[in-house]
């Protein structure tokens, strides 16, 4: 749990994140997430992104239908690169090791092209909700709700 | 196909008349002195010809304007114009307005202007209440909100972190399953796994 120095909670959860996975050249902060009801999985903390992004497989197995209630568009920028998908609602969650989990309801985008992205947390449909810090020493990602 | 002339009149009721051609059948509106529109009040031709009028502007035709639209402000601005026209012209032009909210939706989402873009849908929602698709749009992109937070700790993030900090190459491209930093599957197909594992405190992850 971290606090101010006035002895007010800045946030009461924490879990570890992993800052590579296997031989891939890049270093992100991936934390543990539960898009729904899904399977937990791993996505890349983005503060420039400004939507979660799921994979489109992800998207089909929590519902095969999900484009029937979806906005289309193809302007999302990944990466510098246009890219086409829908965006839809969902409830995201961020999975603690030790305190309370944290449940946020905002848009997510669902790429549908060929591209091998991982998934993400972006700042305006799931960041700019909770307040957060990183120990990059001990790998430790802090996190818990603007209303405290 | 559409054209637009205003007219100002010499008197003292009516100071402007504005004529439409649409779809090749003349449409013709007054608006009287105290700004308000009368929709479809046919002013006869004596009318004219008993008074004189000169012509004041020469109007864009309002498809055109439609399609020129390029800001909230434009957006709002030609809604409410259309919503004075006759049935048949608002109908005709509404369809425009229509597609253009989806055309402007995607200007404001290239230049990342997302509290525009919910302001849109938000313009939209109020002026065409029958449009199904714009409330599930308007939903879709409404603010982020905390439902809730609760005491549910995981175990073994530790250990996963740590395992998929060692993957080797061969599980490049593949979903893998990953338990208390044990590996229980490897697939192709995301939707196996998720199958096989269901409701199971299992992380699946795609290795890039």
């Amino acid at each position: 749990m971290l606090r101010h120095d006035d002895g007010t909670i800045f946030a009461c959860s924490q879990t570890s994140y992993i800052d590579k996975i296997g031989e891939h050249p890049e270093s992100r902060i991936y934390v543990s997430v539960q898009f729904d009801t899904l399977p937990k999985t791993f996505a890349v903390l983005d503060t420039g992104a400004p939507w979660c992004i799921l994979n489109k497989e992800q998207a089909i197995e929590l519902n095969p239908n999900y484009k029937d209630e979806a906005i289309d568009t193809k302007c999302l920028n990944i990466r510098g690169e246009k890219t086409g998908g829908v965006l839809i609602r969902l409830p995201v969650r961020i999975c603690a090791e030790q305190g309370e989990d944290i449940i946020i309801e905002g848009t997510v985008f669902v790429p549908q092209d060929e591209r091998n992205l991982p998934n993400f947390i972006g700042l305006d449909g799931f960041l700019s909700r909770i307040k957060f810090a990183i120990n990059p020493q001990s790998n430790i990602f802090y996190f818990g709700p603007i209303a405290q | 196909m559409f054209s637009t002339e205003v007219y100002s009149a010499e008197d003292s009721t009516t100071t402007a008349v504005i004529n439409y051609i649409c779809l090749g059948r003349l449409v013709r509106y007054a608006q009287f002195a105290n700004n308000k529109v009368k929709p479809d009040c046919y002013i006869p031709s004596e009318f004219y010809k008993s008074h004189s009028y000169t012509i004041v502007s020469q109007g864009m035709a309002l498809e055109d304007q439609i399609a020129s639209i390029d800001s909230l402000a434009s957006f709002e601005d030609m809604i409410e114009k259309i919503q004075k026209r006759v049935p048949e012209q608002k109908e005709l032009y509404n369809e425009g307005l229509k597609n253009k909210v989806y055309e402007l939706f995607e200007s404001f989402l290239s230049s990342e202007e997302i509290e525009k873009a919910r302001e849109l849908f938000q313009l939209a929602v109020k002026f065409f209440p029958d449009e199904k698709k714009f409330s599930v749009a308007k939903n879709i992109i409404a603010p982020s909100k905390v439902v809730s937070s609760n005491k549910s700790e995981t175990e073994g993030i530790q250990e996963t972190t740590q395992f998929l900090k060692n993957l080797g190459k061969e599980f490049e491209k593949k979903w893998i399953a990953v338990s208390n930093g044990r590996l229980l599957g490897v697939s192709n197909s995301y939707s196996k796994l998720a199958k096989t594992y269901k409701g199971r405190d299992v992380f699946i992850i795609k290795v890039l």
